[in-house]
Order: C-alpha cells, then structure tokens, then sequence
C-alpha cells in the first residue's frame, strides 16, 4: 500500500469505517484510485481538494449522466471540488452496504437540479433529457440524430411522472412522495450502486 | 422366483432363438400368485441384445446408438424405466424379528411424496409472488417512474455502453408515449365510433380452432406412426414368411410306379398338414412312360422359419401290381428335412409304411423294418427315430428282410410271378428358399423405425415453435395493450403446449392398452401373451416413459440445434455478411426473449412430471439436460443476441411464471392421477403387477391398519366429509377475499385524502400568505401614518391586525 498506509493512522482508518458503509480495506482502495488523479498532489495534503473535472475523468463518472450533479451534492463546498473525504463518502453511498433509505435521500438531493428540496417540472425537464442524451443536453430541443424528442413528447412524459407520483397535487414532489415512490421500485437498489 | 428355472421356460427360450418376440405357449398354472409373465418379458429383452451382439461391430455401434436414443434395449431394462422394478419384499434382520420391506409400496410412496413435496414448494413460492403483486399493484402504475428514477444503472462506466443504455431508455420512453397515445385513442374511438366489436371473439375462437387442430394433427401423426411401427413389428416377430420349395423326385426309371402316390404329409411343429403334392392340388400319375424321366415337380408351402418340416408320406400298395417276395428289398427312402438354422434341433420323424388297407381283401402282413447303417434308432414299434442335424438330409433305408403275406380268403390275388420292386420316391434334399416375402424386421430400416418412433414428439415440437407465432400475429389484430398482450400470448401458447402433451398421452393409452393386431384375448395370468398376439406390447408403461424420455431427448436437441444452427446463421448473415440490407437487419435482428425461454423450461419440467412415474431417473436425466440447456441458452444470449433494447421486469413477472408453472403441475397430476387409480398394470413387468390398478397397492395397506385408522379414513372419502369441507372452504376463501377487495378500496380512500389534505394545505398556506401580506401592508401604512402624525400614539385598538403590527 505504499504512501496510502502511512497517509492515515489506525484511528483515522477506524473513524472512516464507522462513519461510511466500507471496510478498512476498501477505504484504502479507494483512497489509492482517488490518488491516481493527482498523485503528487494528494500524496502531500490529505485535505488535497480536487477540481470537478479531474473527477468527472473517473472510470466511476465519466459516463453517468448525472455526474456534475453527483460532485456537487457531495462537495463539501458545494461547488463540485472534492476531497477526499467527500470522495468516500460518495462511494460509500453508493455501495452495497449502503440501504435503500440513504441512497433514497441522496437520490433525491442529485435530482434537484435547482436546490428548492422539490422536484418540480424544469428538475424533472432536466432529468428526462439527460438521461436520453446524456450529461450534457439540459433541454428537449439539444436532443439530436435518432434519439431525438420533441418538448411536448417531454413534456408528456413528466406529466405522467407527476401523475403517478404527485399525491397532494401540488405539481411538484416531496421528499416524502418521492421516498413513497422509491420504496415500490424493485430495481432501485441494484441501478443506484456504483462498484470500485 | 418360482418362474424361474421351469423346463418349460428353457424350452420355450430355445425356440424363442428364431423368432424376434416370444410366442408363449399357454404354460399350466405357476406357483407365483401373479403369474410368471415377467420372465419372457425379461428375455426377450435380452434376446433382442443378443441378437445386436452378433451383428458386426459397425452395426452393433449403430445399433446401440439406436438404442440409447430410443430408450429401448440396453436401457430398456435398466433402472431408468419403470419396467425393471420388480414385486419383491426384502427382508431385513431387526434385532430379534424381521421387517419387511415392500418394494412396490415404497416405490407407489416415494412418487407420491415427490409430487406432494413439489406441490407445497411451488404453492409457497406462488403465495409470495401473489402477496408481492398484491402489495404493489401499485408498481404498475409507478412505471414511468421508476424507469425515470431507477433506470440509469450507475455501474456503467464507458461510453459505449452508456450509449446503448440511453438508447434503451429512449424506446422504452417511445414505448410509454404509444402506449399513452394509443390510450388516449382508444377513448376517443369508444366515445366516436364503436369499432368492430367482435373482433375479441372472432379471434378467441379463431385460436381455439387452431388449438383443436393443432389436436387432430398430433392426434393423426400418432395413429400414423403407430400403424406402420405395428406392421414392422408384427412381421418381425411372425417370422420370416418364405416359401420353400421340395421338389419330389422318382429316381428309379425302370420300375413300375404305383399308380397313386397318395398326399404327402407335411408336418408343422408336430401338427400335421397336408398338402398336395403338386402345385395345385392335382395328382400326378406316375406312367410308366414318364417313368423314365425322372419327374420334377416342386411343391410350395408357406412356412416361418421356426417350423420343423416333417415329411410323412404314405404310400399305398396296391397288391395287384406289387409283388413281394421274401427276397426284394423294398427300398423306401424317406428324408427328413430340416430347416437352416444355426441350432440343432431334436426332431422327431417317422416314416410308416402302411399297406394299403382299402382293398378289400384283409391281408395279413408282416413287416419288418430293419433300417439301414446309419444313425437310424429303432424303436419298439416299428418306427424309426432319427436324430439328425440341421440342413441335412437325413436318409432312412429300410429294408424289409421278410415278408410274409399269407392269405386268409380265399379271394387273395394270386402272386405275380414278377418281382417288381417298387420305386423309391425321394423328396429332394433340402428345401430350397424360393422366394421370401420382404416382410422382416430388417427390412423395415432401423433409421426409418427411428424417425417413425420419434415423429409423434417432432410433431408436437414444431407445433410448439411455429403455432406460437401464428399467435403473436393474431393478437396484433385485437389491438390490446402490452402487457395484456403479453399474458394472453403465453396464456394461449401454455394451453397449445399442455394440450398437445394430453393428447399424445390419450393416443399413448389407447394405442398400447389395446392389443395392436385384432381379435386378441385379454392377457390372463396364465397366457401373458397369446401365441397369435405377437405384436402385442408386454410393458406398455416402459412404453409411455420411453415416450417421455424421446420427447425430453427431443427439446434438448432442438434447442441446441436452434441456438447453433437457426440463430448463428441468422446472426452470421445478418449481422456480418447482409449487415447493410433491410432484410440482413431483420434478419440478424434477435433478440433474447424472456418470455419463449421460460415456457421452454416449463414445458421440460412438465415433461419430467408426466414421466417421473413411469421412467423413474428421467427427473435425473431433466437436471443434466436443464444444465446443458442453461449453457446453451446462455451462449444464444450473449453471443447471437444483441443488446436487448427493451426493460423487462422480471421481478414482477416472476409471479406469472410461478403461476403457470403450477398449473402445469395441476394438469399433469390429472393424467398421473387417473393412471394410478383406474388402469391396469401390465402383467409382464413392473412392481404392480397382478393387481387391479396401482392404487389397490394402497388400498391393500388400508385394510392391513387397526380398525380405527380404516374407519377414519373412509370417513375421509364419504360425502358427509367432503360437502362441509368444501363449503367451509369456500367461505373462508370468499372471507378472504372479501377482506382484501375492502383493504383495496380503503388505500384509494386514503390517497384521496391525502390529495384534499394537499389541498386544503395549500388553501392554508394561501390564507397565511394573504394575512402576512395584510399585516405588513398595514405595518407599512402605519409606519407611514406614524411618521406624519408622529404624535399619534397607536393606543389600544380593536383590530387584532393592528395589535398585533404594534407588538412586532
């Protein structure tokens, strides 16, 4: 292991394994694929923080559609640069050991695009797009070539998600309505884990 | 075993050498109480592998190919069928007593246990799967939500397969909007015009006729197929049917004949027939002009091979012409002929001379016969025994030495003077093979008995392929929504499968219950098989499960053959060689469908149910086969399957292949079930032979319990226990139900409340935000009344407004 042992103490490496879902040896692999990014700067600074686009470079990221979004939530500046320890508490969540209630939560918090802590039409406009055409198309009319779709077919689409899930009617959705949703989704679970 | 070790059997086995089925002579009663039909059944098995071990060795290889495909011979009587397991009882020391040990109890409890067992297994695992698709019946309204929110797998991690991810969730996204299209249309038409409204019930009925027809089809190919399998068998086993040829002969030109040579007789397995001499029934006379030439005539009989030929003849003296001194020798010559078989034979003969006793003139004779230097054994009377070896002529001289005619009447012919002697008539040697009726089992080619033994379950197999198609254009016409679409399809496609499976086994019982040729007796315990019944099946129930062992064999091999050769190709010409046409994409466009796999895999196991009875290891034979299957089909989807562009939902789907998984076991018990109780076992094998059906097995182990247990359990099967039971039932479930339907419409209840508490929430908040925006109005006022009349002190007021402006 190298600089990585020596980079954290017994009690360090016991402070990470029971405040995230990953075992001592799992952190240290993940601490050794984070320091790959920036060797020379993460060997020194174990409060090393790294830009957003070194990040979105990782095997982990770099194909998700919601990978910009995902830095953001768990940045603790709240601008996409993380450290290390934002780095693992990412994975964490997004391990086996993690359950369905926090992965639920964080769900959540990565499809608000806009903060208000409700998904409403543009979070759920945003959604759809991205996951048709990747990290980068925002709006229906950005879609091209054959996976193309018009605004209205869109719209359609979030209608009927409001439909099923809205419960009060409001035209946006809660946290509560969302984890109502989430807690009859089979495939939850097994879709929102990402394997280091 | 008391049969065992009986002469008869030895000598029966012996004759059973020629001839391909054994023709039991009607043996007298056996000590076994259940008949000793087991033991020819047991060798004819054995003699049929004997007769493949004396065949070269390229055909023995072939022929046991043959057998391994077809379940008989080798495997035949091998643990595998139901026809090895014998009725016998081991005893087994326990301390100071015996315990017995039935083996034909514990065979009738193991399948039933298994069956109860798989019964319970499959009902848990259904009662789960409803409970899961009751509880989230509301996972079918949330599929655009999920999809939407659990659809990205976060596990991909490049770019390629991020591309075929996001093109998965755009079809399935185009799917979502036909499907809201197609409702939204669907309302419109109802509400504009009423289409064609019986368009559901033609095309109900139009899938029942082609299931009925589907019937008549398998139904006819079985009847088919059986009736020319009949045929080879029944020539086989009656034995070669040729004609032989004897030719008679008069060797001696200058004799004087005897003016009529009376029938030669033609002895067939000691029982005698007669025939003419000549063809036709003509008689020749002998003129002594003709005389000089020697006479060919020939003589044909229709005879099986295993036939002992005996040639008696009688010749007729006629005391006016012959003249018999003490001195001639009277030359007869008579031949024994035997046919060509690589055994000997103990034959019997006799050759008689017998003077002419139609004259009228009482002769006293005396004859005697000393027979020549050859093995000829004299007996006490004056007959010749001779033992000879096959394809032989054996040729018995006998010489009278003496001859002592005295007269008594007075009416006597006087002696000749001329001696004659008469002429030796000769039968020809050896009985030449004329002509032979292409009539035996080798004739009927074994590769083309194999395709007439399989071509039952081949066609049930392509029925199974190509009718399930037929239906996926049909159900197009109905024009219902997807899902619907999906169970109707599979519901239908079930039905064809279980229906054909019933109807080869229908053709299966009647085909092998009846005898195959006609006017044959009931098989007793004492005549296991008449002698004229050679086409008769001895072990009918090694029969179905040799039927069922094919039918698996079958659905191995065309699901290989399926994914190697139909899919490769169609994966190589369209997606390689045609890539760049419309017809190599719709060609090379498969996919792996969940739904065909499955039924695939039940229809196996519905398989091993309906044989588990009869062929006791298929359920060992199914797991090989499902393991090889698994890799066969996991080499169809990964290598000949491109990406998949659809989501299933296998989850939910699980409950619906559980369900049809157990009414397949529901039908199968019904065919098992009716077997057990109603029809009789055959006598020839198993361990339930001798009695009335299986089920008195059980019935026997009933009145063998104290009295107590009896009465109980007849009580168990009377209507005064059945009716309340059945009621009570019926209430409960309808209790139950009932509950379920109330907890259904208390959940729409209460989403409906949680909407109007959104509402009123909102009205609230709107309430709030009216009376927020009123107090800082009238802060603001007052903040500005304040400022111009600044000695106004606010005071007391009514207004609670105001109050409350002035304490912020």
């Amino acid at each position: 292991m190298g600089q990585g042992k020596s980079q954290f103490s017994e009690a360090e490496l016991e402070d990470y394994q029971d405040l995230t879902y990953f075992t001592k040896k799992e952190i240290l692999y993940a601490h050794n694929h984070f320091q790959k990014l920036a060797p020379e700067k993460v060997g020194h600074n174990p409060n090393a923080k790294l830009p957003m686009d070194k990040l979105l470079t990782l095997p982990e990221l770099r194909a998700n559609p919601f990978a910009d979004r995902i830095c953001q939530v768990f940045s603790s500046s709240k601008d996409g640069d993380c450290t290390f320890e934002d780095f693992l508490d990412m994975m964490s969540v997004f391990s086996e050991a993690a359950p369905k209630t926090v992965k639920t939560a964080y769900a959540f918090r990565i499809y608000d695009f806009d903060g208000d802590e409700y998904l409403d039409r543009s979070d759920l406009t945003q959604v759809v797009c991205r996951l048709i055409g990747g990290r980068h198309v925002t709006e229906p009319s950005q879609l091209v070539a054959d996976l193309r779709m018009s605004s209205s077919d869109v719209d359609i689409l979030v209608s009927k998600i409001l439909e099923e899930a809205d419960l009060d009617d409001d035209g946006r959705l809660a946290y509560a309505e969302f984890d109502h949703v989430m807690s009859k989704a089979p495939d939850f679970a097994n879709s929102f884990l990402i394997r280091l | 075993d008391p049969c065992v070790g009986d002469e008869l059997f030895n000598g029966t086995e012996r004759l059973a050498r020629s001839s391909s089925l054994l023709a039991m002579p009607s043996a007298p009663p056996t000590p076994s109480p259940f008949g000793c039909c087991h033991v020819p059944y047991r060798a004819t098995v054995q003699q049929r592998l004997r007769l493949v071990q004396e065949l070269p060795l390229k055909d023995q290889i072939f022929d046991y190919l043959l057998q391994v495909l077809q379940g008989t011979g080798l495997l035949e009587y091998s643990p595998i069928f139901y026809g090895f397991y014998t009725k016998e009882t081991i005893y087994v020391p326990w301390g100071d007593t015996t315990k017995s040990y039935e083996l034909p109890l514990a065979y009738l409890s193991a399948m039933l246990f298994l069956m109860a067992f798989c019964l319970v297994v499959m009902v848990r695992k259904a009662a789960q799967g409803l409970r899961e698709n009751l509880r989230s019946t509301e996972g079918e309204f949330y599929q655009v939500c999920n999809l939407i929110f659990g659809g990205w797998d976060f596990c991909v991690d490049n770019n390629k397969a991020a591309r075929v991810k996001h093109r998965a969730i755009y079809n399935e996204f185009c799917r979502h909007l036909d499907a809201e299209r197609f409702r939204e249309e669907k309302e419109m038409r109802s509400r504009k015009e009423r289409s064609f409204p019986y368009i559901h019930l033609l095309i109900n009925v139009l899938v029942l006729g082609i299931i009925v027809g589907a019937f008549v089809m398998v139904w006819y190919v079985t009847t088919f197929s059986f009736g020319q399998l009949r045929l080879a068998q029944a020539s086989v086993t009656a034995g070669n049917n040729a004609s032989y040829a004897s030719a008679l002969t008069s060797s001696n030109s200058s004799r004087e004949f005897l003016d009529s040579y009376s029938e030669v007789t033609f002895g067939i397995n000691n029982s005698h027939a007669t025939g003419p001499i000549f063809v036709g029934s003509e008689h020749v006379t002998f003129t002594p002009e003709a005389a000089s030439n020697a006479a060919d005539t020939t003589w044909r009989s229709v005879m099986t091979s295993q036939d002992v030929v005996s040639a008696e003849y009688d010749t007729a003296f006629d005391a006016d012409d012959v003249v018999y001194d003490t001195q001639t020798p009277i030359d007869a010559v008579g031949v024994v002929i035997v046919p060509d078989t690589s055994n000997a034979v103990l034959v019997e003969s006799q050759v008689e001379f017998v003077p002419d006793s139609s004259n009228a003139v009482p002769v006293e004779s005396q004859i005697e016969f000393v027979p020549d230097t050859s093995s000829a054994v004299q007996d006490e009377s004056d007959q010749l025994r001779v033992a000879s070896t096959s394809g032989a002529a054996q040729v018995l001289r006998s010489t009278p030495v003496a001859r002592l005619v005295t007269a008594s009447s007075s009416s006597f012919t006087p002696l000749l003077t001329n001696a004659k002697t008469t002429s030796a008539f000769s039968v020809d040697e050896g009985l030449e093979k004329v002509s032979e009726e292409p009539a035996s089992g080798d004739d009927l080619h074994p590769l083309l008995m194999l395709v007439y033994r399989y071509l039952p379950s081949a066609t049930i197999i392509a029925l199974n392929i190509f009718v399930p198609l037929l239906f996926n254009q049909l159900v197009l016409l109905e024009r219902y929504s997807t899902t619907v679409v999906l169970r109707l399809t599979l519901m239908r496609t079930v039905v064809l499968r279980l229906a054909s499976l019933g109807v080869l086994l229908y053709a299966l019982r009647s085909f092998t219950l009846r005898s195959y040729t006609v006017d044959c007796p009931t098989p007793s315990l004492h005549n296991c098989a008449s002698a004229n019944c050679k086409g008769q099946v001895l072990c009918w129930e090694t029969y179905v499960g040799q039927e069922l062992y094919k039918l698996t064999l079958l659905d191995l091999a065309v699901t290989a053959f399926n994914t190697f050769f139909v899919n490769l190709l169609r994966k190589v010409v369209g997606q390689h060689l045609l890539k760049r046409t419309s017809f190599g994409q719709r060609v090379g466009a498969m996919e792996f469908e969940i739904p065909k796999h499955v039924l695939d895999i039940v229809y196996g196991q519905t398989l091993c149910w309906l044989g588990m009875f009869y062929a006791p290891l298929l359920p060992l034979i199914t797991a090989f086969k499902l393991v090889l299957v698994f890799y066969i089909k996991y080499f169809d989807c990964s290598f000949n399957s491109r990406q998949s562009s659809q989501f299933y939902r296998t989850s939910r789907s699980n409950a619906l292949f559980i369900s049809i998984l157990l009414i397949s076991f529901i039908v199968t018990i019904i065919p098992v079930g009716y077997s057990i109780v109603d029809l009789t076992p055959s006598l020839g094998c198993g361990p339930f032979r001798g009695l009335d059906a299986i089920w008195t097995q059980m019935v026997n182990l009933i009145s063998a319990l104290p009295e107590w247990i009896q009465s109980v359990v007849f009580f168990l099967g009377t209507a005064g226990f059945a009716v309340p039971t059945i009621v009570l039932l019926s209430l409960a479930g309808y209790y139950y139900y009932a509950v379920a339907s109330a907890n259904q419409h208390l959940v729409l209840m209460l989403k409906g409340q949680l909407v109007l508490e959104g509402h009123d929430k909102q009205f609230l908040l709107n309430r709030l935000d009216l009376l927020i925006k009123r107090v800082n109005e009238d802060d603001d006022r007052r903040r500005r009344h304040h400022r111009r009349n600044s000695d106004v002190s606010p005071g007391a007021s009514n207004d609670i407004t105001l109050q409350i402006g002035a304490s912020r």
